[in-house]
């Protein structure tokens, strides 16, 4: 039996496909509203505005009586909070960086976001509880803050995860990971959250995840090749030269050469001792000179070990391509084989190489990029040349990325009075070369060297001409996340004045000071509170 | 001095981000000298260094806020005064108590004789012929309107019952320029409130889902309207300024201010406050809640980057006098007199869901066309259900459907932490649009998008 239509639902119906299609034939009665409508439908006026009329009376009735909805039990309630919340300026603060987004400065606001939870962290505090979930949205895909978030948003932290299925998958999921889900993750997962479990099986259970490489290897792409790889590299083992030397069989170029340079940073491996006997046909020490005799060809054996066609490494136009495969070689055996072998100091042997004059260049570059790679008395020998100017090539930018924080501000601190100086001193270094170096530099710069840089900056900015240039330009920004927070006290003094400054040195001298004075400006935000008598120690 | 605006609050008068973020950079005691205060006028001052050759003056009125500088900015408040109030706000120890100097003197002075300006000099000037004579025009221009508005609703009755004979199915596919047109005729008709309504009708069928009740329901406001204007003569004062307001004939706000209207003295909340755009015009809509119970609507309207017609700031109280509008609901208000109170806050009393809802109905019975109506409820706890709605729970456990982005959502759930809560928002007569939270003393407020 047909069921009868909600009368209602039939008037609705009626409006929707029109009275010409739909006589309006429905008489209701019974219950206020039924006879209300019943009373509109018996007024002798046309169908159409009997049909709105009525719909009126439904639709107010509707508003009017609407039942609320029920529910049995109430949601879970939070626990109580034991930690103050932070102060209304770090609070403002935080929600300027987390507003003030532009594009391109992803960096900055992790950067700033992630001291501004440091200092919170530090200082036993906590985010309000309505900021919560904004913090939880940002910080989602950056695994290596979830930590610092969920001791930042207090028992809320746990609390939300537990209401929020998305925030519990992002969060809980990667803080509370066993060997199995991570092996599960590394067979099964998106590429970036296999490149996350492998690195996280590596770094507990090493022989497990060279097992797991292994077997996955063949099928891999390249590019997924060359980054497990990598990801192996940072913490290599004896027991990976089997599965690195079968992977110099790969027939992408790529992959040969990562896994080279993983088998030469391996003390004693059999591909540095290929590189060495290989080396050792190329080069001859005679009369206080290295003589240099180019291979003749890139034989199988070579392409095998991971050297290339051409690195980009040792591209200078004044070099062949014979010499690029030379500077390959070299560079993947350490220079204290030619020191032992030669018998000289690294001085000595860089003086050698030097003497040269037909491959200093050649030599110059693979000792660099060899001295990045293997430090010792090389290292050393090449920064206090004044022959060679380190900023010039890639294998020299390679040697400065590779120096302990520590050395390389010293080795600046000690060039600075030859760049501050560059026009009274006849042998300075050239003058923009500090932002090159500077560049380097990577985060948390020690509070003397900020100082120090500072004051250099402060300088410059008065002179008439200035030695700022388009690397201080584009790396302005960085170089203000990278300073000490010190940096904040000295802004003040930097002259950006419209009239003196031309438009690009003041937008970037302009970023720099934004963005020291926002990072001082929360420090000193939290260091108010909590040390209001004592100035508190700087991050 | 008293002055318990918080750094966000005061960014929220910014016309722009670019100027929040302006006002921000130079809120730094280094570009400013000569700053100071004084008690007595609740005012504040400074100079700072532009791009001009002498600094510009810097001053602020913090009862209002008001401000005034000599920049040649054409935004307001420009990012000098929002500076001052900034760097009032982090280091108010740099601004001494001195002597006010003339050129805040003088802008205090003007701002005082603007707010006591009780009658335009034009009319105190008339003979009581000439009023006689203005009084008669003015009357003949109401009847002209009226006139017209009859037409106009004449010929929109025809359009609806049009509707009801073709269906409204058929008009889903119209192009917006249908509805558009239509709304035009209206604003020909000089009866914009209808127009509006219109126009909205023609946003309902661009959804895709649930748009043939929520057009029915619009058709029938409309219909509502048209019908009880058409019998105007017959209705009492008060629905009759109620049938007027919604087809969008303003009551003269000079003759509310000047006793035509109700005037309510009260220290106010401004609970819910958001701005939204109509027909190029930026609208501001605050609701205020007096320590009485009773709640105000205030709008203020701005074109372009000019400041709104009257500065309200979500979140604090107002030592003020408001005026209603003649209606049978007191709730559209102007604001006669008014103070920033940064005294305790009073408690607020809210309702539980089904006195709220009963008000409602109440309400709907007074003026059926009732577009939405301001609920302040207590004690309720926001949930999300597992089919992904928002609601509010009460004590009772009765619930009210919540129309709440994602976000806005999450933060009220984390605001309340599952413990009952008050909240302010504004009911349509199926969903509640949450505008704010209070806890405990505190106010948040619910950055609510208009859509």
């Amino acid at each position: 039996m047909r069921q009868a239509k909600n009368p209602f639902h039939e008037l609705i119906e009626t409006a929707i496909l029109g009275t010409d299609r739909k006589p309006l034939n429905v008489i209701l009665s019974g219950g206020d509203l039924g006879n209300t409508i019943a009373d509109i439908g018996r007024q002798e006026l046309p169908s159409e505005r009997l049909l709105i009329d009525q719909l009126t009376a439904i639709s107010i009735a509707k508003k009017a009586g609407l039942i609320p909805g029920s529910f049995t039990c109430a949601p879970p309630v939070c626990p109580a909070e034991i930690k103050a919340k932070v102060s209304e300026r770090s609070l403002s603060l935080l929600i300027q960086v987390l507003t003030l987004e532009a594009k391109g400065s992803e960096l900055k606001h992790f950067k700033i976001i992630s001291e501004w939870l440091e200092l919170c962290n530090t200082a036993q505090q906590r985010l309000p509880e309505e900021f919560v979930p904004r913090l939880l949205d940002w910080g989602r895909t950056l695994t290596e803050m979830h930590q610092l978030i969920g001791i930042c948003c207090g028992q809320h932290f746990d609390w939300l995860l537990s209401l929020n299925e998305e925030w519990r998958a992002a969060y809980i999921s990667k803080q509370n990971i066993d060997k199995e889900n991570l092996i599960e993750t590394f067979e099964t997962g998106e590429q970036k959250e296999r490149l996350m479990a492998f690195s996280a099986i590596r770094n507990t259970w090493p022989d497990e995840g060279l097992s797991l490489l292994a077997l996955s290897f063949e099928k891999e792409s390249f590019e997924n090749k060359v980054a497990f790889l990598k990801i192996l590299s940072k913490t290599l083992h004896s027991n990976d030269e089997g599965f690195l030397e079968s992977t110099l069989k790969d027939r992408r170029k790529e992959v040969r050469a990562q896994a080279a340079n993983a088998l030469s940073a391996l003390p004693n491996s059999k591909l540095q001792m290929r590189m060495i006997e290989r080396a050792d046909r190329f080069l001859t020490y005679k009369q206080n000179k290295i003589i240099v005799t180019l291979p003749e060809e890139l034989d199988d054996e070579m392409l095998r070990d991971g050297i290339v066609e051409n690195s980009p490494i040792y591209f200078d136009s004044r070099l062949g391509t014979k010499a690029n495969w030379l500077c390959q070689i070299l560079s993947l055996v350490p220079p204290s084989h030619f020191e032992q072998k030669f018998n000289l100091s690294a001085k000595a042997l860089l003086e050698a190489a030097l003497a040269n004059s037909e491959w200093s260049l050649a030599l110059s570059l693979a000792l660099m990029a060899a001295a990045a790679k293997f430090g010792g008395a090389m290292q050393q020998a090449l920064l206090q040349s004044e022959d060679l100017n380190i900023t010039d090539s890639q294998a020299g930018l390679l040697l400065l990325k590779a120096l302990p924080q520590a050395t390389l501000e010293n080795l600046i601190l000690q060039k600075l009075p030859t760049w501050s100086q560059a026009r009274t001193i006849s042998k300075a270094a050239p003058r923009l070369d500090l932002w090159y170096y500077l560049e380097q530099v990577d985060f948390n710069w020690s509070e003397h060297f900020t100082g120090e840089i500072m004051k250099f900056i402060i300088k410059e900015s008065r002179e008439k001409v200035p030695v700022f240039g388009h690397t201080f330009y584009s790396n302005a920004s960085n170089f203000a996340l990278r300073m000490h927070i010190v940096a904040g006290e000295l802004t003040d003094q930097i002259n950006v004045d419209a009239d003196t400054a031309d438009i690009y040195r003041r937008n970037a001298l302009e970023r720099m000071t934004d963005t020291v004075k926002l990072r001082y400006e929360i420090f000193q935000s939290f260091n108010t509170v909590n040390h209001n008598e004592q100035k508190g120690p700087m991050p | 001095m008293t002055f318990e605006f918080t750094a966000e609050q005061v960014l929220e008068l910014a016309p722009d981000s670019a100027a929040a973020k302006a006002g921000r950079d130079l809120s730094t005691a280094a570009k400013w000298k000569n700053l100071g205060k004084s008690g007595d006028s609740n005012s504040i001052w400074g100079h700072c260094q532009g791009s001009g050759s002498s600094p510009y003056q810097t001053r602020a009125d913090l009862s209002g806020p008001a401000f005034k500088c000599s920049c040649p900015s054409r935004k307001f408040p420009c990012k000098h005064s929002l500076a001052l109030i900034l760097l009032y706000i982090s280091q108010g120890s740099l601004f001494s108590e001195s002597e006010i100097p003339s050129w805040v003197a003088e802008w205090l002075a003007t701002r005082a004789i603007t707010g006591t300006r009780q009658k335009r000099k034009d009319d105190v000037d008339k003979t009581s012929e000439q009023l006689e004579e203005l009084l008669q025009s003015k009357d003949k221009r109401k009847r002209d309107r009226l006139s017209k508005v009859q037409a106009g609703i004449e010929e929109l009755e025809l359009f609806v019952i049009d509707l009801m004979r073709q269906g409204i199915g058929s008009v889903k596919k119209q192009p917006f320029t249908f509805w558009k047109n239509r709304a035009a005729r209206l604003v020909d008709a000089q009866a914009p409130g209808l127009a509006r309504l219109i126009s909205e009708c023609g946003e309902i069928c661009a959804r895709t889902h649930d748009w043939e009740n929520a057009l029915i329901d619009k058709l029938s406001t409309i219909n509502l309207i048209c019908r009880t204007f058409l019998k105007i003569d017959q209705l009492s004062p008060e629905l009759k300024a109620d049938v007027l307001t919604a087809i969008g004939i303003n009551q003269s706000q000079d003759e509310l201010l000047s006793g035509a209207g109700e005037s309510v003295q009260d220290l106010w909340l401004v609970v819910g406050q958001y701005n939204y755009t109509q027909d190029r015009l930026r609208v501001q809509k605050s609701w205020l809640w007096g320590k009485k119970g009773q709640s105000a609507l205030v709008l203020s309207f701005a074109h372009g980057n000019a400041p709104f017609d009257v500065m309200l700031i979500a979140g604090i109280f107002y030592h003020a006098e408001l005026v209603f509008y003649q209606g049978s609901l007191r709730q559209r208000a102007l604001i006669k007199t008014k103070n920033s109170e940064p005294a305790v806050a009073p408690f607020l009393e809210g309702s539980s869901v089904d006195r709220a809802l009963t008000s409602y109905a109440e309400a709907l019975a007074k003026t059926p066309w009732l577009d939405t109506m301001p609920m302040l409820l207590q004690e309720v706890i926001p949930h999300k259900s597992s089919d992904g709605k928002w609601w509010l729970i009460d004590d009772n456990k009765s619930a009210l459907p919540l129309i709440a982005r994602e976000e806005i959502g999450w933060q009220l759930t984390s605001y309340s932490g599952g413990q009952p809560l008050s909240l302010f928002g504004e009911w349509d007569g199926t969903t509640l649009k949450p505008l704010s939270a209070l806890k405990d003393g505190s106010y948040l407020k619910l950055q609510t998008v208009e859509v």
